[in-house]
C-alpha cells in the first residue's frame, strides 16, 4: 500500500519586508523558505508505517511547487523513502488549494495509493483546504486535525483520534482509502543523519506536469481557484503599545492589565 | 602549509560555494584583502541572510562594519540598533549620516561614548534628546544640558539614569510628578533634601523607594523599620546598610517582609532558627538557598515537606557532602537534578545517577564536569538530544567522548559541538562543510579562530 | 431574495457559541444585501438547538435529521450540499475550527464554490463578496475574490464578531437528509491528560524568563513572582539547557507549545524565531526586555523598555 505525503516549501517572512510591486505578495527578497512546519509531522507518521511494515507499505512525499520545491523532497528523503514527485509548469502560478488538491488526487490515482497525508495547515498562508480538496477529488473518506493514528495495513479502517477544543480528543474509525490532515505534536519528527542528507541527493525525483495528471488549462491556475488574491497589505496594529513611564508606572500599568483580562476585582 | 595560505584556500572554497555563513565567519580576517570583498559580496547577495547578520548578537564585529558603511539604508539602521555593533562604527554612522531616524537609534545605543552622543542633533529632535536621556552611557553634563529640553517621558528616564546629577534630581524632584520623584528618591544621587521629604511622605511608594536608597542613612533606615506599609519594612531589610543585627526577633507580621529577611546574608543562629520554622514556604525557600546558613539548619530544611525548600538545599554552596548524599536519592527529580547539577558532586553518587529516568538528572550528570568518562561515553549515546547536547556543553568532555558525536543529527548539537575547545581540529574540519547553516557557520568561524589565535592576518 | 446558508456548529449537545457570532457576521451583511439567513443544523435531535439558534437576523432555521449526534463529514457535506443545490445561496457561513476543517473545503471543491477559510471581514464590493483573511503569522492580511462563482464557502474566525443575543422567532423548517453511507465511525471522546505536575502547554498565564536574567541565583524571585501572581513559569531554551528550570517548562520549537495560554509575559527573552513557534498564537503577548529592537517586540501586544529585575521588583507590589 502506498501512503503519499503532501508537503510543501512555505515562505516565512522577514521581520521587517516589503509588498511586491503588484500588491498581491510580500517582496520575494523578504522571504525564506522552509519545509512547512506540520509536514515533518506527516511525513513522520509515513515513514514510521512503512518502518513497521516494511513490505507492505511505501512513502512517497509529493510537492506542487517550481523547482526550489526539491529542496523540501530531499529532506523529507533525508530521513527515508525512496523517490519524491513534484508537479509543476508555469500554468500553476496563481494556484490556490483547489488546483493543489486536484493534482495530488491526480497523483494518488496514478500512484494507485491508499492514503494520503497533508499537514493540517502551511505556516504561509494557513489556508488548511489542501488535503479536503484532494478529499473531494478522490471521493474518499477524510478527516482533518488528527493528532493519532494507528494503521493496520491488512485492515479496512484505520483507528485515529482528531483534536477538538481544549485538547479533547475524539476517537474514531476512518474507512480506507482516506485522506487525513495532520497535526503537530502527534509524534516526535527525526532528524535526518548526515548520512542520510548525502544519500538523499541520489534519490530519484519524478516531475509531472499538469496536463500528464489529466488537467486541462481551465482546471489550473487562476482559472481553476476557489478564489483570488486581490492585494495584501500590512495590518495597522501590528505593533506593540508601548507601556512607557518608570518602571513602577510601567509595573502598575501591566498588573491593571493582568487583573482586567482575568477578571479579578 | 601556513595558515594565511588555509586562510585563503577557505575564502575561495566559500566564495565559490556561495556560502553567505562561511564567507561571514571568514570576513574578519581577511579584511583590507580583495578576498573581503568578495566575501562581503556574498554576504550581500543574500539579502535576508545580510538582515540577520545585522541585527544579531553573533554577528562578527568586522562585518557589523562594513554592513554598517553599505549603502544600504535598511541595513545601515539594522547595525545601528545591534547591541553589540562596536564603538568604532558607529563613530562613522554618527559622522557619516545626516538621518534623523538613524540619529534617534544612536542616540539609545549602550556604546556611543559621550561626545558621540553630544554630537547628535538633539537640540533640534526631541525624540534624540529623550533617548540619550536613557542612555546611561551619557555624561552628567550633558544630561544636565539636554534637562531642559525633554518632555515627561524623559524626564522619567533622566530620574532613572545612574549619570544624572543631584542638581538635575532636585529639579525633577521638584516637579516631577508621583513616579519621577519615587525615581529621585531611589536614586543614589538624590540630595539629602529630597531624601528626608520622601521618607516623610504620605505616599508609600515614596518611602519604599527613600527605604531603598543606598546612601539611606542608618536613623533614617531605623525609624523606617516600624513603618505602617510592609513594603517599605521589606525595603529596610533589603537595604544593605541595614545590619542584620538590626532585624527584629520578633517575627513581622507579613511574610514579604520575613521573606526578604531570609534572603538577607550573615543572619544571626536565632533569627535563621525563626525562619527555618516559618510557615510560609517561600522564607524557607529563600532561607535553604541563603549560603551563609549553618550546616544545622541546612539539614533542618533538607527534610522539608516542600520540594522547592529541599532542592534550594542542594543547590546551596555550603551544603555538606552528607546531606548532599542524602538529597540525590530524594524522591524528587528536580532535586536530584539540583545534585547532578552540583561540581562538588563526588563521583559515585555521579555514577549512581546514570540509571535515572529523568531527563533533568541525567542532564545534569552528562554538563557535569566532575563525571567521569565511562558516564559521559554512555549518555553521548543516549536517545535524547538535549542530553547528548550537555555532554556536547561539558567543558571536560574529552576530545574521543565529543568525537563520537560528530554526526549528531540535531543540527543545534553539531554547532555547539564545533564551540567545543577539546574538540579535534579534523574533526571540526569535516564539519566546515555541514549541510546546516549555523553549524557551517560556527565551524568556520572556530577554525579559523583556531588557526590565528584569533588575531586578523 | 438571495440566502446566506449558516452552517451551526454543536458538540456533545452543546451548541459552539462561534455559530451566534457567524449569525452576527451573516445579519451585518444582510443589512448591506438585503439577503435572508438560514440556519441549518445537522444533528441526531436538532430540535433541541432550535432555541438556541433563534436569535436576532436568523430568518430560518432548517432542521436537518441525521443518525448521528457528533460531527461527521459525510453527512456534513451531503446535506449542505443538498440544501445549496436547492436554495442556491450568495453564502455559506460556518465557524472556524476543527469540524469546519474537515467538511467546508469539501462542500466547496464538490461543486467548484469559491471558498476562504479564516475570514474576519467581509465586504460586498460591486455586488461581489471580498474575503479578509490573515498570512504570514498575522504579519500580513489578505483580501480574497471569487471571480464567476455563484456561491462562496466561508469559515469565519472566532472572536470576531459579538456573538448574536436578541431572541427572534423565525421559520423552522425541516430538511430530509440525503441517505449516505458514513464513512467515518465516532468511538468517544477523550479528556486532555492532566497527569504529572506543571504543564506549561495548558497553562492559562504564563510569566517567561529568558537569558536576561543572567544567572541562576536570579531564578527564584521569578519563581516567587510567578507563584504570587498565579502565573506558570516557562522559559526559553538557555534556561533549561543551563538546568536552571526543567526541561518541561521550555516553551518552543524543541520545548512546549502553550495552547492554553491566555496571557504570556516574556521577560529577558529575545525572540528568536524557535522560542515564538511556541507561543506566537497567544492574543496577549508582553515582553519587557531592554533592547528596545527585540524581535520579541514585533509579535507583543504590549511592549515594556525597562530592566527586567525593575519591573519585576515593582510587579510584586501589585500581587500578594
Ligand atoms: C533547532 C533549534 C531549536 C531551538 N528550540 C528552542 C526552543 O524550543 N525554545 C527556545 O526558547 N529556544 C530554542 N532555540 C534557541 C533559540 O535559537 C535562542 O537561542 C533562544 O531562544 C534564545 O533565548 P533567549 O531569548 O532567552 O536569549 P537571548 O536571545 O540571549 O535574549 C536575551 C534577551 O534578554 C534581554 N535582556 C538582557 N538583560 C536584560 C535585562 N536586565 N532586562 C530585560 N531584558 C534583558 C536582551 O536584550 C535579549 O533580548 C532553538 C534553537 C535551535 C537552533
Amino acid at each position: 500500500m502506498k501512503i503519499l505525503v503532501a508537503i510543501k516549501l512555505v515562505a516565512a517572512l522577514d521581520e521587517d519586508f516589503e509588498i511586491r510591486e503588484d500588491g498581491c505578495d510580500a517582496d520575494p527578497d523578504y522571504l525564506d523558505y522552509q519545509l512547512n512546519e506540520w509536514d515533518d509531522y506527516s511525513w513522520e507518521v509515513a515513514l514510521q508505517l512503512a518502518e513497521k511494515f516494511p513490505d507492505k507499505i511505501e512513502a512517497i512525499p509529493v510537492t506542487v511547487g517550481p523547482e526550489r520545491a526539491e529542496a523540501g523532497l530531499r529532506k523529507c528523503l533525508a530521513k527515508g523513502g525512496e523517490r519524491g514527485i513534484r508537479v509543476w509548469d508555469e500554468s500553476l502560478e496563481g494556484s490556490d488549494p483547489m488546483v493543489i488538491g486536484h493534482l495530488l488526487a491526480a497523483v494518488a490515482k496514478r500512484e494507485q495509493a491508499t492514503m494520503v497525508l497533508a499537514g493540517t495547515l502551511a505556516s504561509d498562508h494557513a489556508y488548511a483546504q489542501t488535503g479536503m480538496c484532494a478529499a473531494a477529488e478522490l471521493g474518499w473518506a477524510h478527516i482533518a486535525v488528527v493528532s493519532r493514528l494507528d494503521l493496520d495495513p491488512e485492515a479496512s479502517e484505520a483507528n485515529v483520534r482528531r483534536e477538538l477544543e481544549g485538547g479533547i480528543e475524539e476517537e474514531l474509525a476512518i474507512q480506507l482509502p482516506a485522506v487525513m490532515t495532520i497535526q503537530l505534536g502527534i509524534n516526535e519528527p527525526r532528524y535526518a543523519s548526515l548520512r542520510g542528507i548525502k544519500q538523499a541527493k541520489a534519490k530519484p525525483l519524478e516531475t509531472l506536469t499538469p496536463s500528464e495528471l489529466g488537467l486541462s488549462p481551465q482546471e489550473v491556475g487562476e482559472a481553476g481557484s476557489l478564489s483570488q488574491v486581490r492585494r495584501m497589505y500590512i495590518p495597522e496594529k501590528g505593533q506593540a503599545e508601548l507601556i512607557e513611564g518608570t518602571p513602577a508606572e510601567q509595573a502598575t500599568r501591566l498588573a491593571e492589565i493582568i487583573k482586567e483580562l482575568r477578571g479579578d476585582a | 602549509m601556513g595558515s594565511a595560505r588555509i586562510l585563503q584556500d577557505l575564502s575561495r572554497a566559500a566564495i565559490r560555494a556561495s556560502d553567505p555563513f562561511r564567507c561571514a565567519a571568514l570576513y574578519g580576517y581577511c579584511v583590507g584583502r580583495s578576498a573581503g570583498k568578495a566575501l562581503e559580496g556574498v554576504v550581500r547577495s543574500f539579502p535576508r541572510v545580510a538582515r540577520d547578520f545585522a541585527r544579531a548578537g553573533y554577528a562578527p564585529a568586522t562585518l557589523l562594519d562594513a554592513l554598517g558603511r553599505s549603502e544600504d539604508r535598511r541595513l545601515v539602521s539594522l547595525v545601528a540598533g545591534n547591541a553589540v555593533t562596536p564603538t568604532q562604527t558607529l563613530v562613522y554612522l554618527t559622522w557619516h549620516y545626516n538621518s534623523a531616524e538613524l540619529s534617534r537609534v544612536l542616540a539609545k545605543h549602550r556604546n556611543m561614548r559621550p561626545e558621540l552622543l553630544e554630537a547628535l542633533p538633539w537640540k533640534s529632535d526631541g525624540a534624540i534628546a529623550e533617548a540619550i536621556a536613557g542612555n546611561h552611557g551619557a555624561s552628567a553634563e550633558l544630561l544636565e544640558r539636554i534637562s531642559g529640553a525633554v518632555s515627561e517621558t524623559g524626564n522619567k528616564l533622566l530620574a532613572r539614569n545612574p549619570a544624572a546629577p543631584t542638581a538635575v534630581l532636585d529639579k525633577l524632584w521638584a516637579t516631577g510628578d508621583i513616579f519621577v520623584r519615587g525615581e529621585v528618591a531611589a536614586h543614589a544621587n538624590c540630595s539629602k533634601t529630597a531624601l528626608e521629604e520622601a521618607m516623610r511622605s504620605d505616599v508609600i511608594l515614596l518611602r519604599r523607594k527613600a527605604a531603598s536608597n543606598p546612601n539611606m542613612s542608618i536613623n533614617g533606615l531605623r525609624a523606617m523599620a516600624s513603618d505602617a506599609a510592609s513594603e517599605v519594612r521589606a525595603a529596610v531589610v533589603r537595604n544593605p546598610r541595614t545590619s542584620t543585627c538590626e532585624l527584629p526577633t520578633t517575627p513581622d507580621a507579613s511574610a514579604r517582609v520575613r521573606r526578604c529577611e531570609a534572603r538577607r546574608g550573615g543572619l544571626g543562629a536565632v533569627l535563621v532558627d525563626r525562619l527555618a520554622a516559618d510557615d510560609d514556604s517561600w522564607v524557607r525557600r529563600w532561607l535553604a538557598r541563603n549560603p551563609s546558613v549553618s550546616r544545622e539548619a541546612l539539614a533542618h530544611l533538607a527534610q522539608d515537606k516542600h520540594e522547592e525548600v529541599r532542592r534550594g538545599v542542594a543547590r546551596n554552596p555550603g551544603s555538606p557532602p552528607e546531606l548532599i548524599a542524602a538529597l540525590a536519592r530524594d524522591e524528587c527529580a528536580w532535586v536530584r537534578a539540583a545534585v547532578a547539577y552540583r561540581q562538588d558532586c563526588p563521583p559515585e553518587l555521579i555514577d549512581a545517577f546514570e540509571q535515572d529516568s529523568s531527563l533533568d538528572v541525567l542532564a545534569g550528570v552528562a554538563q557535569n564536569p566532575a563525571s567521569r568518562v565511562h558516564v559521559l561515553t554512555r549518555l553521548a549515546g543516549h536517545g535524547d538530544k538535549d542530553v547528548r547536547r550537555a555532554v556536547i556543553r561539558n567543558r571536560s568532555a574529552s576530545a574521543q567522548v565529543l568525537d563520537s558525536l560528530c554526526e549528531d543529527p540535531y543540527p543545534l548539537n553539531r554547532a555547539c559541538l564545533a564551540m567545543h575547545p577539546a574538540l579535534d581540529s579534523q574533526a571540526l574540519k569535516r564539519m566546515l562543510d555541514d549541510p546546516d547553516a549555523q553549524v557551517r557557520f560556527t565551524a568556520t568561524q572556530q577554525y579559523v579562530r583556531r588557526l590565528t589565535g584569533g588575531s586578523v592576518v | 431574495m438571495a440566502e446566506i446558508l449558516v452552517i451551526a456548529s454543536h458538540r456533545s449537545g452543546e451548541l459552539n457559541p462561534g455559530t451566534l457570532e457567524v449569525i452576527t457576521a451573516a445579519t451585518e451583511l444582510k443589512q448591506a444585501t438585503g439577503n435572508k439567513i438560514s440556519v441549518v443544523i445537522i444533528a441526531d435531535k436538532p430540535d433541541q438547538y432550535v432555541k438556541a439558534l433563534s436569535v436576532g437576523g436568523v430568518d430560518e432555521i432548517i432542521k436537518v435529521s441525521v443518525p448521528q449526534a457528533e460531527f461527521q463529514p459525510d453527512y456534513y457535506e451531503s446535506v449542505v450540499l443538498a440544501v445549496a443545490d436547492e436554495r442556491k445561496p450568495q453564502l455559506i457561513l460556518a465557524p472556524h475550527g476543527v469540524d469546519a476543517w474537515s467538511f467546508m473545503p469539501v462542500v466547496a471543491a464538490k461543486r467548484r464554490y469559491g471558498c476562504a477559510t479564516d475570514v474576519f471581514e467581509i465586504r460586498y464590493e460591486d455586488g461581489k463578496p471580498v474575503a479578509v483573511r490573515a498570512a504570514y503569522a498575522e504579519k500580513m492580511h489578505m483580501e480574497l475574490d471569487f471571480p464567476h462563482k455563484e456561491t462562496v464557502v466561508l469559515t469565519i474566525r472566532g472572536n470576531t464578531y459579538k456573538p448574536s443575543e436578541t431572541s427572534a422567532t423565525p421559520a423552522i423548517s425541516e430538511f430530509q437528509a440525503p441517505a449516505v453511507e458514513p464513512r467515518t465511525r465516532h468511538i468517544g471522546f477523550h479528556a486532555p491528560d492532566t497527569s504529572g505536575d506543571v504543564d506549561i502547554a495548558q497553562a492559562e498565564y504564563i510569566l517567561s524568563i529568558g537569558r536576561g536574567i543572567a544567572e541562576e541565583d536570579n531564578v527564584e524571585q521569578f519563581n516567587e513572582l510567578a507563584d504570587q501572581m498565579g502565573f506558570t513559569l516557562g522559559c526559553s531554551r538557555p534556561i533549561a539547557d543551563n538546568g536552571w528550570l526543567p526541561k518541561s517548562r521550555q516553551v518552543g520549537q524543541s520545548g512546549k507549545t502553550v495552547s492554553n495560554c491566555k496571557l504570556y509575559l516574556a521577560m529577558g527573552i529575545s525572540g528568536s524565531v524557535q522560542h515564538m513557534a511556541g507561543m506566537k498564537h497567544v492574543q496577549t503577548i508582553v515582553a519587557v526586555n531592554t533592547d528596545a529592537e527585540a524581535s520579541i517586540f514585533n509579535i507583543a501586544r504590549y511592549g515594556i523598555v525597562a530592566d527586567l529585575f525593575d519591573i519585576a521588583e515593582e510587579l510584586k507590589q501589585h500581587f500578594q
